[in-house]
């Protein structure tokens, strides 16, 4: 399947709003007919909470849970099913690794490294463990077209990096970084990588043992799954280090008045009722996602971003933010005089949702020297009509303002 | 009104404010200087008064966010503290409320509420106003 006007059918928002154009995917995906129906499902006719329940409802959910776990290692290319941690979503994914894995081991003046255009939830996380822990905090810059300085970049990692924690594809620019390689710079100096695949998880194919990423983590909700669910990866070479995030039920091994020893990883990252519907909600969204031609998808979008880029920059006075040569369905953009805030609200007018404002990358956004833009960002249902009437709304306004 | 209605509003009484905003500039020495900013979007602004009870403004935002801010200086010069506490609760409560306002330009302001998301830039300059005087009173 890769004919947007098939996969648009298989997503009912968009009969419940015909003219909706839905150009907010970096945010989050919309959820595919099948995923609603079958988190419906679970609640309807499959509820219980998981693991020690003696009886059939608990031991099917349990059933649900694990099956999850090993759909998502699959399709990953996991060695195995206890590589995966289930979170609450990316940012608690990043926050795990930062306190429970390189927390507890790092020595003072070690550095972390990070790039410009991270999203605050793989920045913030480190900025602080750096200041808790004494580390050195680089920050890799980017070149005038938004992409990384790969040369700047290789000259930050060093002996004492403990860890590179880098975006796949940037959620305001659109940029796709050259993850293999970075893996392959750090790995160099021993340094541990952290790959934040949120943006590129749904479309690009990704195999986490062809990498030799050290840590992925992304969320269901922007992969046609449900909202709270993150996935966590850990290579098994760090599964020993992993100390537990939250203490509480379902993560012991034994526990006495004085003295508690914990489950292994992924286990001992898991305490409290997990979101078992979660779960399975986002195992039947890779269900979902294995029926796309990807490859041919990915040709689509690629070409419809180029055309969205090309109609946009004839607009006068709209400025593209970034201009990577290897780019995402993501496209920033400015225009003279016009707040990215009223500009989206207008767009709303003839219901075209996008996003303005950071995108929770401040960082990024004080070194362009911009308050904000405005982002819209394309999924598999998008078509070039989407893109038109963006540019026509966009067209309208500025004749309208001034 | 309809929507077209209000994005005429927008055009007529918003926009001049937004490209020629009241008394955007900082002076030097002020007495007293107030930030107005929300973190959530970014607009952030900075409101003087100075003893000769003029007040001026600058800062980075949205058209809404600016005209309401311009609007708000117009009205509130030569106001004591206690007095710009109560005409922001006045107008943040007919907001809230739905109430009629008489004030023409205010009236044009609240109705930008109907724009999905906006009330926070309606509202930013109103509230750190009457938060910071209130602060200082106690």
């Amino acid at each position: 399947m890769s004919d947007p006007e098939v996969i648009k059918n298989q997503f009912p928002i968009f009969s419940k709003h015909p003219k909706l154009v839905y150009l907010d995917n970096a945010a989050t995906t919309q959820r595919s007919q099948s995923v609603i129906d079958r988190i419906s499902n679970f609640h309807q006719q499959e509820n219980a909470s998981i693991r020690r329940g003696a009886y059939r409802l608990a031991s099917q959910a349990t059933q649900g849970f694990e099956a999850g776990r090993a759909a998502i290692a699959n399709f990953f290319g996991a060695s195995s099913s206890e590589c995966i941690a289930f979170t609450s979503g990316t940012t608690e994914s990043i926050n795990i690794v930062a306190r429970s894995i390189i927390g507890p081991k790092v020595k003072e003046g070690s550095n972390i490294v990070v790039t410009l255009m991270e999203h605050h939830a793989n920045f913030i996380p480190w900025q602080v463990l750096c200041q808790e822990k004494s580390l050195e905090l680089r920050v890799a810059p980017l070149n005038d077209r938004g992409e990384l300085d790969m040369n700047k970049f290789e000259e930050l990692i060093d002996y004492r990096t403990v860890v590179v924690a880098v975006t796949h594809i940037s959620n305001t620019l659109g940029t796709i970084n050259p993850i293999s390689e970075i893996i392959q710079l750090a790995h160099r100096q021993r340094a541990s990588v952290l790959i934040d695949v949120a943006q590129s998880a749904t479309l690009y194919p990704i195999n986490v043992q062809e990498l030799d990423c050290d840590f992925l983590v992304c969320s269901a909700h922007k992969m046609f799954g449900p909202f709270g669910v993150g996935i966590l990866y850990v290579n098994p070479r760090h599964h020993q280090s992993v100390q537990p995030y939250n203490y509480g039920g379902g993560i012991i091994h034994s526990v006495t008045v004085n003295k508690t020893d914990f489950l292994p990883y992924p286990r001992n990252l898991e305490a409290g009722t997990p979101n078992v519907a979660g779960v399975i909600g986002i195992a039947e969204a890779i269900r979902f996602i294995q029926t796309l031609d990807r490859k041919k998808i990915n040709q689509q979008l690629h070409e419809l971003t180029a055309y969205a880029r090309q109609q946009l920059a004839e607009i006068e006075g709209l400025s593209l933010v970034g201009n990577p040569n290897n780019s995402s369905s993501i496209v920033s953009f400015t225009m003279d005089g016009m707040h990215p805030h009223d500009i989206s609200s207008f767009l709303n007018e003839d219901n075209i949702a996008v996003r303005a404002g950071q995108h929770c990358t401040q960082p990024l956004l004080d070194q362009l020297g911009l308050p904000a833009t405005v982002r819209a960002s394309f999924s598999a249902y998008n078509c070039l009509e989407d893109v038109d009437k963006l540019v026509t709304s966009l067209r309208e306004m500025k004749s309208f303002w001034t | 009104m309809t929507r077209d209605e209000i994005k005429q509003l927008f055009k007529e009484k918003i926009v001049p404010h937004q490209r020629e905003p009241y008394h955007f500039q900082l002076v030097e020495n002020p007495d007293y200087e107030v930030p107005a900013y929300n973190p959530f979007c970014g607009d952030k602004y900075t409101i003087q008064f100075t003893n000769e009870q003029q007040a001026y403004f600058q800062g980075i935002g949205c058209a809404i966010s600016k005209a309401s801010t311009s609007l708000l200086l117009q009205r509130i010069e030569g106001m004591s503290g206690a007095e710009i506490i109560a005409y922001c609760q006045q107008f943040l409560q007919a907001l809230e409320e739905d109430q009629p306002i008489q004030d023409e330009e205010l009236a044009v302001l609240a109705s930008l509420k109907y724009f999905d998301g906006r009330m926070d830039c309606i509202t930013l300059p109103w509230k750190a106003l009457q938060d910071y005087f209130t602060e200082l009173a106690e």
